[in-house]
Protein backbone atom coordinates (compact mmCIF):
# COMPACT_ATOMS: atom_id res chain seq x y z
CA UNK A 1 0.00 0.00 0.00
CA UNK A 2 2.83 2.34 0.57
CA UNK A 3 4.16 2.12 -2.73
CA UNK A 4 0.56 2.84 -4.36
CA UNK A 5 0.61 5.88 -1.57
CA UNK A 6 4.03 6.99 -3.43
CA UNK A 7 3.02 6.04 -6.47
CA UNK A 8 0.13 8.33 -6.40
CA UNK A 9 1.67 11.10 -4.38
CA UNK A 10 2.81 12.64 -8.11
CA UNK A 11 6.37 12.36 -7.47
CA UNK A 12 7.12 10.04 -10.10
CA UNK A 13 5.19 13.05 -12.46
CA UNK A 14 7.75 15.57 -11.60
CA UNK A 15 10.78 12.89 -11.98
CA UNK A 16 9.56 12.88 -15.47
CA UNK A 17 9.13 15.87 -15.96
CA UNK A 18 12.69 16.65 -14.95
CA UNK A 19 12.29 19.05 -12.30
CA UNK A 20 13.21 16.99 -9.06
CA UNK A 21 16.78 18.27 -8.15
CA UNK A 22 19.78 15.27 -8.27
CA UNK A 23 19.16 13.76 -4.74
CA UNK A 24 15.59 12.99 -5.49
CA UNK A 25 16.35 11.55 -8.88
CA UNK A 26 18.96 9.02 -7.10
CA UNK A 27 16.67 7.80 -4.59
CA UNK A 28 13.77 7.24 -7.31
CA UNK A 29 15.87 5.91 -9.63
CA UNK A 30 16.70 3.16 -6.35
CA UNK A 31 13.18 2.68 -5.99
CA UNK A 32 12.37 1.63 -9.20
CA UNK A 33 15.51 -0.70 -9.66
CA UNK A 34 13.52 -2.35 -6.38
CA UNK A 35 9.95 -2.23 -7.54
CA UNK A 36 9.28 -3.12 -11.32
CA UNK A 37 5.56 -1.23 -10.43
CA UNK A 38 7.77 2.23 -9.95
CA UNK A 39 8.99 1.51 -13.25
CA UNK A 40 6.36 0.45 -15.41
CA UNK A 41 4.62 3.47 -13.46
CA UNK A 42 7.75 5.96 -14.91
CA UNK A 43 7.98 4.47 -18.52
CA UNK A 44 3.92 5.46 -19.00
CA UNK A 45 4.76 8.56 -17.09
CA UNK A 46 7.36 9.56 -19.70
CA UNK A 47 5.11 7.95 -22.86
CA UNK A 48 2.24 9.88 -21.67
CA UNK A 49 4.81 13.29 -21.90
CA UNK A 50 6.30 12.42 -24.77
CA UNK A 51 2.87 11.85 -26.60
CA UNK A 52 1.95 15.14 -25.36
CA UNK A 53 4.32 16.88 -27.07
CA UNK A 54 4.80 14.91 -30.57
CA UNK A 55 0.91 16.07 -30.57
CA UNK A 56 2.02 19.23 -30.48
CA UNK A 57 4.83 19.02 -32.78
CA UNK A 58 5.82 21.45 -35.51
CA UNK A 59 7.71 20.98 -38.65
CA UNK A 60 11.13 23.26 -38.45
CA UNK A 61 12.17 24.89 -42.04
CA UNK A 62 13.74 22.48 -44.58
CA UNK A 63 17.35 23.99 -44.33
CA UNK A 64 17.65 23.19 -40.20
CA UNK A 65 18.85 19.66 -40.42
CA UNK A 66 21.33 20.63 -43.28
CA UNK A 67 22.85 23.42 -40.99
CA UNK A 68 22.97 21.30 -38.30
CA UNK A 69 24.74 18.51 -40.49
CA UNK A 70 26.75 20.22 -42.39
CA UNK A 71 28.54 21.64 -38.95
CA UNK A 72 29.25 18.21 -37.41
CA UNK A 73 30.21 16.54 -40.84
CA UNK A 74 32.54 17.45 -43.05
CA UNK A 75 31.21 18.62 -46.59
CA UNK A 76 30.94 15.49 -48.27
CA UNK A 77 31.88 14.80 -52.08
CA UNK A 78 29.33 16.10 -54.73
CA UNK A 79 27.61 12.97 -56.40
CA UNK A 80 29.16 14.10 -59.94
CA UNK A 81 32.44 13.95 -58.35
CA UNK A 82 31.51 10.59 -57.02
CA UNK A 83 29.84 9.06 -60.45
CA UNK A 84 33.42 9.98 -62.02
CA UNK A 85 35.35 8.25 -59.85
CA UNK A 86 33.17 5.13 -60.00
CA UNK A 87 33.80 5.06 -64.02
CA UNK A 88 37.72 5.94 -63.62
CA UNK A 89 39.10 2.85 -62.21
CA UNK A 90 37.52 0.26 -64.65
CA UNK A 91 39.19 1.68 -67.66
CA UNK A 92 42.60 2.20 -65.50
CA UNK A 93 42.29 -1.32 -64.76
CA UNK A 94 40.99 -2.56 -68.42
CA UNK A 95 44.34 -0.78 -70.15
CA UNK A 96 47.34 -2.58 -69.05
CA UNK A 97 45.54 -6.25 -69.18
CA UNK A 98 44.94 -5.65 -73.43
CA UNK A 99 47.97 -6.25 -76.06
CA UNK A 100 48.76 -3.23 -77.86
CA UNK A 101 46.77 -4.92 -80.71
CA UNK A 102 44.13 -4.26 -79.07
CA UNK A 103 44.81 -0.59 -77.61
CA UNK A 104 42.50 0.99 -80.46
CA UNK A 105 39.25 -1.31 -78.80
CA UNK A 106 40.38 -0.05 -75.33
CA UNK A 107 40.99 3.93 -76.64
CA UNK A 108 37.45 3.08 -78.46
CA UNK A 109 36.26 2.26 -74.97
CA UNK A 110 38.10 4.73 -73.07
CA UNK A 111 36.80 7.80 -75.17
CA UNK A 112 33.28 5.99 -75.19
CA UNK A 113 33.36 5.99 -71.63
CA UNK A 114 34.47 9.10 -71.39
CA UNK A 115 32.08 10.78 -73.62
CA UNK A 116 29.36 8.43 -71.28
CA UNK A 117 31.06 10.22 -68.12
CA UNK A 118 30.92 14.21 -70.00
CA UNK A 119 27.48 13.54 -70.66
CA UNK A 120 26.69 12.15 -67.80
CA UNK A 121 28.25 15.06 -65.98
CA UNK A 122 26.89 17.65 -67.97
CA UNK A 123 22.96 15.37 -67.04
CA UNK A 124 23.84 15.57 -63.69
CA UNK A 125 24.50 18.99 -63.68
CA UNK A 126 21.33 19.86 -65.37
CA UNK A 127 19.61 18.21 -62.99
CA UNK A 128 21.71 20.06 -60.07
CA UNK A 129 20.38 23.29 -61.99
CA UNK A 130 17.09 22.10 -61.88
CA UNK A 131 17.10 21.21 -58.19
CA UNK A 132 18.61 24.44 -56.87
CA UNK A 133 16.11 26.56 -59.01
CA UNK A 134 13.42 24.11 -57.22
CA UNK A 135 14.98 25.05 -53.65
CA UNK A 136 15.23 28.57 -54.26
CA UNK A 137 11.88 28.19 -55.40
CA UNK A 138 10.37 26.37 -52.48
CA UNK A 139 12.72 28.39 -49.94
CA UNK A 140 10.72 31.60 -51.54
CA UNK A 141 7.39 29.16 -50.73
CA UNK A 142 8.31 28.67 -47.01
CA UNK A 143 9.01 32.30 -46.67
CA UNK A 144 5.59 33.23 -47.98
CA UNK A 145 4.06 30.54 -45.76
CA UNK A 146 6.02 31.96 -42.64
CA UNK A 147 4.87 35.45 -43.48
CA UNK A 148 1.43 33.85 -43.70
CA UNK A 149 1.79 32.19 -40.20
CA UNK A 150 2.80 35.03 -38.63
CA UNK A 151 -0.09 37.10 -40.36
CA UNK A 152 -2.28 34.59 -39.16
CA UNK A 153 -1.17 34.36 -35.82
CA UNK A 154 -1.33 38.23 -35.34
CA UNK A 155 -5.19 37.86 -36.63
CA UNK A 156 -5.40 35.17 -33.95
CA UNK A 157 -4.33 36.56 -31.35
CA UNK A 158 -6.26 39.69 -32.24
CA UNK A 159 -9.38 37.72 -32.48
CA UNK A 160 -8.26 35.95 -28.67
CA UNK A 161 -7.85 39.12 -27.55
CA UNK A 162 -11.45 40.30 -28.58
CA UNK A 163 -13.08 37.29 -27.81
CA UNK A 164 -11.54 36.59 -24.38
CA UNK A 165 -12.10 39.74 -23.01
CA UNK A 166 -14.16 40.42 -19.68
CA UNK A 167 -15.60 43.69 -21.31
CA UNK A 168 -16.20 41.95 -24.50
CA UNK A 169 -20.08 41.00 -24.25
CA UNK A 170 -21.19 38.04 -27.09
CA UNK A 171 -23.93 37.74 -28.57
CA UNK A 172 -24.85 34.93 -31.12
CA UNK A 173 -26.52 35.44 -34.35
CA UNK A 174 -28.84 32.54 -35.75
CA UNK A 175 -29.75 31.33 -39.00
CA UNK A 176 -33.22 32.67 -40.25
CA UNK A 177 -35.19 31.33 -42.40
CA UNK A 178 -33.69 29.17 -45.55
CA UNK A 179 -30.31 29.80 -43.89
CA UNK A 180 -30.88 28.19 -40.90
CA UNK A 181 -27.33 26.82 -41.31
CA UNK A 182 -25.52 30.51 -40.96
CA UNK A 183 -24.12 32.22 -37.89
CA UNK A 184 -22.43 35.35 -36.72
CA UNK A 185 -20.92 36.89 -33.65
CA UNK A 186 -20.60 40.31 -32.33
CA UNK A 187 -18.43 41.35 -29.51
CA UNK A 188 -19.47 44.70 -28.01
CA UNK A 189 -17.27 46.60 -26.53
CA UNK A 190 -18.10 50.13 -24.73
CA UNK A 191 -16.74 52.00 -27.73
CA UNK A 192 -16.63 49.44 -30.61
CA UNK A 193 -18.26 45.96 -31.61
CA UNK A 194 -16.39 43.35 -33.81
CA UNK A 195 -18.64 41.15 -36.00
CA UNK A 196 -17.31 37.60 -37.05
CA UNK A 197 -19.27 35.99 -39.99
CA UNK A 198 -18.60 32.87 -38.45
CA UNK A 199 -20.53 30.85 -40.76
CA UNK A 200 -22.13 32.77 -43.51
CA UNK A 201 -22.14 31.82 -47.70
CA UNK A 202 -19.22 33.90 -49.58
CA UNK A 203 -20.94 36.27 -51.46
CA UNK A 204 -21.83 36.79 -54.70
CA UNK A 205 -19.05 39.34 -56.96
CA UNK A 206 -22.07 41.81 -56.90
CA UNK A 207 -23.03 41.14 -53.51
CA UNK A 208 -21.82 42.07 -49.84
CA UNK A 209 -23.13 41.84 -46.76
CA UNK A 210 -24.44 44.84 -44.42
CA UNK A 211 -24.60 44.93 -40.76
CA UNK A 212 -27.72 46.00 -38.79
CA UNK A 213 -29.03 47.23 -35.41
CA UNK A 214 -32.31 46.95 -35.02
CA UNK A 215 -33.33 50.52 -32.51
CA UNK A 216 -36.10 51.21 -31.71
CA UNK A 217 -37.68 48.20 -33.44
CA UNK A 218 -36.34 49.50 -36.68
CA UNK A 219 -32.77 48.48 -38.71
CA UNK A 220 -30.49 51.42 -38.85
CA UNK A 221 -27.54 49.87 -41.19
CA UNK A 222 -24.36 50.36 -39.31
CA UNK A 223 -22.15 49.45 -41.99
CA UNK A 224 -20.97 46.70 -44.67
CA UNK A 225 -19.05 44.25 -44.05
CA UNK A 226 -16.15 43.88 -46.57
CA UNK A 227 -16.42 41.15 -49.12
CA UNK A 228 -12.68 40.14 -48.77
CA UNK A 229 -13.10 39.42 -44.80
CA UNK A 230 -12.72 35.82 -44.07
CA UNK A 231 -14.97 33.62 -41.36
CA UNK A 232 -13.64 34.30 -38.07
CA UNK A 233 -11.61 37.55 -38.96
CA UNK A 234 -13.17 40.36 -37.20
CA UNK A 235 -14.96 43.57 -38.54
CA UNK A 236 -15.02 47.08 -36.38
CA UNK A 237 -18.06 49.02 -36.45
CA UNK A 238 -18.96 51.88 -34.00
CA UNK A 239 -20.71 50.83 -31.16
CA UNK A 240 -24.49 51.81 -31.31
CA UNK A 241 -25.41 51.86 -27.11
CA UNK A 242 -29.27 51.68 -27.59
CA UNK A 243 -29.66 48.63 -30.15
CA UNK A 244 -31.95 45.66 -29.07
CA UNK A 245 -30.65 43.30 -31.64
CA UNK A 246 -28.76 43.00 -34.85
CA UNK A 247 -28.85 41.51 -37.82
CA UNK A 248 -26.82 40.63 -41.12
CA UNK A 249 -28.30 40.78 -44.74
CA UNK A 250 -26.35 40.21 -48.04
CA UNK A 251 -27.13 43.48 -50.62
CA UNK A 252 -25.96 44.76 -53.81
CA UNK A 253 -22.09 46.05 -53.20
CA UNK A 254 -22.75 49.57 -51.58
CA UNK A 255 -26.01 48.13 -49.10
CA UNK A 256 -29.36 49.50 -49.00
CA UNK A 257 -31.38 51.91 -46.50
CA UNK A 258 -33.44 49.33 -44.90
CA UNK A 259 -32.53 45.28 -45.34
CA UNK A 260 -33.69 43.25 -48.00
CA UNK A 261 -36.28 40.76 -45.92
CA UNK A 262 -35.74 37.58 -47.34
CA UNK A 263 -31.60 37.71 -47.32
CA UNK A 264 -31.74 38.65 -43.70
CA UNK A 265 -29.08 36.01 -42.99
CA UNK A 266 -28.72 35.52 -39.43
CA UNK A 267 -30.36 37.63 -36.22
CA UNK A 268 -29.33 38.10 -32.87
CA UNK A 269 -31.17 39.85 -30.01
CA UNK A 270 -29.04 41.60 -27.19
CA UNK A 271 -29.63 39.58 -24.45
CA UNK B 1 3.63 -5.24 -23.60
CA UNK B 2 7.06 -5.79 -22.14
CA UNK B 3 8.84 -7.26 -25.72
CA UNK B 4 7.79 -3.84 -26.82
CA UNK B 5 9.38 -1.72 -23.96
CA UNK B 6 12.35 -4.09 -24.24
CA UNK B 7 12.53 -3.44 -28.08
CA UNK B 8 12.47 -0.11 -27.70
CA UNK B 9 15.17 0.18 -24.72
CA UNK B 10 17.48 -1.91 -27.23
CA UNK B 11 16.72 0.35 -30.23
CA UNK B 12 17.37 3.75 -27.66
CA UNK B 13 20.47 2.12 -26.95
CA UNK B 14 21.89 0.83 -29.82
CA UNK B 15 21.32 4.77 -31.17
CA UNK B 16 23.09 6.36 -28.49
CA UNK B 17 25.95 3.77 -28.50
CA UNK B 18 26.28 5.26 -32.41
CA UNK B 19 26.02 8.81 -31.51
CA UNK B 20 28.86 8.25 -28.64
CA UNK B 21 30.62 7.03 -31.89
CA UNK B 22 30.00 10.32 -33.38
CA UNK B 23 27.54 8.36 -36.02
CA UNK B 24 26.61 11.27 -38.16
CA UNK B 25 23.93 9.20 -39.87
CA UNK B 26 22.49 8.34 -35.87
CA UNK B 27 21.92 12.25 -35.51
CA UNK B 28 20.19 12.88 -38.75
CA UNK B 29 17.79 9.77 -37.34
CA UNK B 30 17.47 11.10 -34.00
CA UNK B 31 16.37 14.74 -35.73
CA UNK B 32 14.22 12.93 -38.69
CA UNK B 33 12.02 11.38 -35.65
CA UNK B 34 11.94 14.15 -32.99
CA UNK B 35 12.97 17.62 -34.59
CA UNK B 36 9.67 18.51 -34.78
CA UNK B 37 8.06 17.32 -31.31
CA UNK B 38 11.48 19.50 -29.80
CA UNK B 39 10.81 22.18 -32.15
CA UNK B 40 6.65 22.34 -30.56
CA UNK B 41 8.31 22.14 -27.06
CA UNK B 42 10.41 25.23 -28.04
CA UNK B 43 7.63 27.19 -29.68
CA UNK B 44 5.76 26.91 -26.22
CA UNK B 45 8.40 29.24 -24.96
CA UNK B 46 10.19 30.91 -27.58
CA UNK B 47 7.65 32.80 -29.61
CA UNK B 48 9.60 33.03 -32.67
CA UNK B 49 10.22 30.60 -35.12
CA UNK B 50 13.73 31.73 -36.48
CA UNK B 51 14.33 31.79 -32.83
CA UNK B 52 13.10 28.62 -31.95
CA UNK B 53 14.76 27.26 -34.90
CA UNK B 54 17.51 28.46 -33.17
CA UNK B 55 17.52 26.75 -30.35
CA UNK B 56 16.10 23.69 -32.39
CA UNK B 57 19.65 23.62 -33.15
CA UNK B 58 21.23 24.12 -30.19
CA UNK B 59 19.68 21.68 -28.71
CA UNK B 60 20.79 19.24 -31.40
CA UNK B 61 24.39 20.16 -31.21
CA UNK B 62 24.36 20.05 -27.26
CA UNK B 63 22.71 16.05 -27.45
CA UNK B 64 25.58 15.61 -30.21
CA UNK B 65 28.19 17.25 -27.62
CA UNK B 66 26.85 15.59 -24.45
CA UNK B 67 25.49 12.46 -25.45
CA UNK B 68 27.90 10.35 -23.17
CA UNK B 69 26.34 12.71 -19.97
CA UNK B 70 22.97 10.92 -21.02
CA UNK B 71 21.86 8.46 -18.38
CA UNK B 72 19.36 5.81 -18.75
CA UNK B 73 18.36 5.11 -15.88
CA UNK B 74 16.94 8.59 -14.99
CA UNK B 75 14.78 8.51 -18.20
CA UNK B 76 14.21 7.58 -21.81
CA UNK B 77 16.15 9.14 -24.50
CA UNK B 78 13.53 11.42 -25.26
CA UNK B 79 12.75 13.04 -21.84
CA UNK B 80 16.70 13.59 -21.56
CA UNK B 81 15.95 15.43 -24.87
CA UNK B 82 13.28 17.19 -23.93
CA UNK B 83 15.01 18.79 -21.07
CA UNK B 84 17.70 20.07 -22.65
CA UNK B 85 15.27 21.82 -25.20
CA UNK B 86 13.29 23.75 -22.78
CA UNK B 87 16.69 24.51 -20.73
CA UNK B 88 17.89 26.00 -23.74
CA UNK B 89 14.30 27.68 -24.87
CA UNK B 90 14.34 28.96 -21.42
CA UNK B 91 17.83 30.60 -21.51
CA UNK B 92 17.14 31.32 -25.03
CA UNK B 93 14.19 33.84 -23.25
CA UNK B 94 16.12 34.98 -20.65
CA UNK B 95 18.46 36.44 -23.07
CA UNK B 96 19.50 40.53 -24.00
CA UNK B 97 18.74 39.47 -27.14
CA UNK B 98 14.95 37.78 -27.07
CA UNK B 99 14.77 41.17 -24.77
CA UNK B 100 15.77 43.68 -27.55
CA UNK B 101 13.71 41.88 -29.80
CA UNK B 102 10.83 42.88 -27.88
CA UNK B 103 9.02 40.11 -27.24
CA UNK B 104 8.72 40.83 -23.64
CA UNK B 105 5.34 39.05 -23.34
CA UNK B 106 7.52 36.09 -21.88
CA UNK B 107 5.36 33.52 -19.62
CA UNK B 108 7.63 34.15 -16.86
CA UNK B 109 7.69 37.20 -16.91
CA UNK B 110 3.63 36.48 -16.54
CA UNK B 111 3.65 34.27 -13.97
CA UNK B 112 5.18 36.81 -11.32
CA UNK B 113 2.49 39.34 -12.29
CA UNK B 114 -0.35 37.03 -12.88
CA UNK B 115 -2.99 35.69 -10.35
CA UNK B 116 -3.09 32.50 -8.84
CA UNK B 117 -4.87 30.74 -11.76
CA UNK B 118 -4.15 32.84 -14.71
CA UNK B 119 -1.44 32.58 -16.64
CA UNK B 120 -2.45 34.72 -19.55
CA UNK B 121 -0.35 33.84 -22.04
CA UNK B 122 -1.28 33.79 -25.56
CA UNK B 123 1.15 31.61 -27.18
CA UNK B 124 0.35 29.00 -24.20
CA UNK B 125 -3.08 29.39 -25.60
CA UNK B 126 -2.40 29.05 -29.34
CA UNK B 127 0.58 26.42 -29.29
CA UNK B 128 -0.96 24.17 -26.33
CA UNK B 129 -4.54 24.75 -27.01
CA UNK B 130 -5.24 21.58 -28.34
CA UNK B 131 -3.74 19.63 -25.89
CA UNK B 132 -4.79 21.39 -22.74
CA UNK B 133 -8.40 21.00 -24.05
CA UNK B 134 -8.67 17.45 -22.32
CA UNK B 135 -7.76 18.94 -18.49
CA UNK B 136 -9.68 21.57 -16.27
CA UNK B 137 -7.60 25.12 -15.84
CA UNK B 138 -5.84 24.18 -12.78
CA UNK B 139 -4.08 21.34 -13.89
CA UNK B 140 -3.24 22.70 -17.46
CA UNK B 141 -1.97 25.35 -15.19
CA UNK B 142 -0.04 23.15 -13.14
CA UNK B 143 1.01 21.53 -16.63
CA UNK B 144 2.03 24.85 -17.81
CA UNK B 145 4.39 25.42 -15.45
CA UNK B 146 6.15 22.49 -14.25
CA UNK B 147 5.92 20.94 -17.90
CA UNK B 148 6.78 23.98 -20.06
CA UNK B 149 9.06 26.00 -18.13
CA UNK B 150 10.07 22.88 -15.44
CA UNK B 151 9.04 24.68 -12.34
CA UNK B 152 9.25 22.17 -9.03
CA UNK B 153 6.33 21.68 -7.37
CA UNK B 154 7.53 23.38 -4.04
CA UNK B 155 8.20 26.60 -6.56
CA UNK B 156 5.07 26.75 -8.15
CA UNK B 157 3.50 25.64 -4.34
CA UNK B 158 5.47 28.89 -2.79
CA UNK B 159 4.63 31.41 -5.45
CA UNK B 160 0.97 30.76 -6.26
CA UNK B 161 0.37 29.94 -2.49
CA UNK B 162 -1.44 26.11 -3.48
CA UNK B 163 -0.78 23.49 -0.57
CA UNK B 164 2.42 21.38 -2.21
CA UNK B 165 0.24 18.41 -1.82
CA UNK B 166 -2.70 19.92 -3.97
CA UNK B 167 -0.15 21.29 -6.84
CA UNK B 168 0.83 17.48 -6.47
CA UNK B 169 -2.32 15.88 -6.75
CA UNK B 170 -2.92 17.88 -9.78
CA UNK B 171 -0.41 16.79 -11.75
CA UNK B 172 -0.94 13.52 -11.09
CA UNK B 173 -4.74 13.83 -11.85
CA UNK B 174 -3.89 15.63 -15.11
CA UNK B 175 -1.25 13.01 -16.55
CA UNK B 176 -3.58 10.49 -15.33
CA UNK B 177 -6.46 12.27 -17.60
CA UNK B 178 -3.97 12.45 -20.53
CA UNK B 179 -3.31 9.05 -20.14
CA UNK B 180 -6.37 7.55 -20.88
CA UNK B 181 -6.58 10.15 -23.41
CA UNK B 182 -3.79 8.77 -25.14
CA UNK B 183 -4.93 5.43 -24.34
CA UNK B 184 -1.67 4.24 -22.38
CA UNK B 185 -1.84 1.54 -20.66
CA UNK B 186 1.06 0.50 -17.77
CA UNK B 187 3.12 -0.14 -20.53
CA UNK B 188 5.73 1.89 -23.13
CA UNK B 189 4.88 1.42 -26.23
CA UNK B 190 7.15 1.39 -29.01
CA UNK B 191 5.80 3.84 -31.10
CA UNK B 192 8.87 6.25 -30.90
CA UNK B 193 10.99 3.74 -32.71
Amino acid sequence: MKIKDYIESGILEEFCMGVLDEKSEQKIILLAQKYPIIQREIDSIQETLYQFDKRNAIQPSINIKENLLSKITEKKATPVAELTKEIKPNIEKQVPLRKIKVLRYIAAAAITAFLFTAALSIYINNQLVELKAENASLKADLTESNELFASLQTKYLDYSNITQAKDYKQISLEGLGEHTDSFAYVFRGKESIYVSIANLPKPAPNKQYQFWAIIDGAPVSIGLIDPSVKSNELSELNNVPNATAFAISLEDIGGKASPTSDQIHVFGNVI
Amino acid sequence: MLEANTKRLQAEMDLVKRLIDKDSDALAFLYDNYSATLLGVIIRLVNNQDLAEEVLQDTFLKIWSKIDSYNEQKGRLYTWMHKIARNLALDKIRSKEFVKMGITDTITDNIKSSSEFQVDNQLNKIFSEDLLKHLNDDQAFIIRLMYFQGYTGEDVSKKHSIPLGTVKSRVRAALKKLRIVYGIKLKSNDESF
